[in-house]
């Protein structure tokens, strides 16, 4: 069932604190980039305002606790590669707000982020990178993005790449087995972008970018720099 | 203000010192742990999502931004939410009503002063919730409950569980705001 403008907006508070069910949470995640009122209602609540919330007693740490975390740590250590360190610049991007795990994965997308600069919808973006929904997307040097749904159609959230060379663009695909479909070209205008797209990411399971000669391609005429999975 | 300390121990972290791990337990595990308690009904699950906190942290030290805040809120975020999630899936591990309800007397230590002038600012503004406001709140952002779940709890309609999660926020967001204009006036 389709919930109104109203409606969505009566979920916005709950939302924050991550009291909706997944249904609704994703139904206020799809609304939100599009609806500047339920933007600026989420907005109000500050991240520094819950953070009021987490007022705790310490607890003493049971008996070894120290240890046991330190023995999982060297267990990962010893079956897998070494981590690579986050580049550096991107670590903040990266890395998750406060407000961006409150709102529990929460991906709102932000279609206005790069127009107002905001950065409490940065944040939001940021939360739309660390969600599970959509398509993950990495690339060379730490840059990271998701592909997904909006009501629109979908939204790319996308940071750390690099401005493209003159008389290039990025350019999005969306993709099933051998074929690719333009999603839109695209230009990431800062650290964090989100790009709007009318294009539904139903019916694919993978998504890249390509750079591509200006104006874009009809089908990716060089190797990947970002892809899924 | 990031705290200068803190940006070397994410470094540390990044160069898988582990004694740098150890020391961010030292000074965080508490109030770590003390959060999974909180959330989790059962000690060992909630030290299981401790753990998961710091092994995470190790995972992923760059997820640690120090210009957004300490670092003590920051894991506490995340056992929350680690918490949150497993109380989600298992409901037997949630805690009662009258357990999370009864927290809201005691007098809670704050985790980051960075933002307020005191202790007693923060815990006179607290009080100034109301009762029915703090409630659905606590339930909702401690006890995993969904807006529906604090309303059949509290026998009240799901549309007033709504608006008095709304009106809790609204009055939190009301109480930080003196200090922030302090901040921007200096
Ligand atoms: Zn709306």
């Amino acid at each position: 069932m389709e919930l109104t403008h109203t409606e969505l907006k009566s979920l916005v508070a709950p939302y924050v604190l991550g009291a909706l069910s997944p249904e609704e949470a994703s139904a206020v995640r799809r609304h939100m980039p599009s609806c500047e009122e339920c933007m600026t209602e989420a907005d109000g609540y500050s991240s520094e305002a819950l953070s009021l919330l987490m007022t705790l007693d310490p607890m003493s740490l049971p008996e070894g606790f120290e240890d046991r975390v330190l023995n999982r740590v060297a267990d990962e250590r010893s079956a897998r590669a070494p981590a690579t360190a986050v580049k550096r610049k991107w670590s903040w991007a990266l890395g998750l707000s406060f407000l961006a795990l409150i709102v529990a994965a929460g991906a709102l997308t932000v279609g206005l982020v790069d127009a107002r600069r905001d950065i409490a919808r940065t944040e939001r973006a940021l939360s739309v990178l660390a969600s599970d929904e959509g398509i993950q997307l990495t690339g060379r040097g730490g840059a990271t993005g998701r592909l997904v749904p909006t009501e629109q159609g979908s939204a790319l959230v996308v940071a750390g790449l690099d401005e493209v060379p003159e008389g290039r663009t990025y350019q999005l695909w969306l993709m099933k087995g051998d074929r690719a479909v333009s999603v839109s070209t695209f230009q990431p205008s800062q650290e964090v972008s989100v790009i709007e797209t009318p294009k539904s990411i139903e019916g694919f399971d993978r998504a890249g970018v390509t750079i591509e000669p200006a104006g874009g391609s009809t089908r990716p005429t060089t190797p990947l720099v970002m892809r899924s999975g | 203000m990031p705290d200068p300390g803190e940006s070397e121990l994410v470094d540390r972290l990044l160069a898988r010192d582990e004694t740098a791990l150890r020391e961010v337990i030292a000074s965080c595990g508490a109030v770590v742990y003390a959060m999974a308690r909180r959330v989790v009904r059962d000690p060992a699950s909630a030290e299981e999502v401790a753990q998961d906190t710091f092994v995470a942290l190790w995972r992923r030290p760059g997820s640690f931004n120090p210009e957004r805040g300490s670092l003590r809120v920051f894991l506490t975020g995340v056992a929350r939410n680690k918490a949150i999630d497993l109380v989600r899936r298992e409901e037997r591990l949630r805690r009662s009503k009258d357990a999370l309800l009864a927290e809201m007397q005691s007098a809670p230590l704050v985790l980051d002063e960075s933002n307020i002038e005191s202790t007693q600012d923060v815990r006179a503004a607290l009080t100034s919730l109301s009762t029915v406001q703090k409630e659905a709140i606590v339930l909702a952002y401690f006890g995993g409950r969904t807006y529906r779940e604090v309303a059949q709890e509290l026998g009240i309609p799901e549309g007033t569980a709504k608006t008095r999660l709304r009106d809790g926020l609204i009055k939190l967001r009301e109480l930080m705001s003196p200090s922030k204009e302090r901040e921007s006036w200096s």
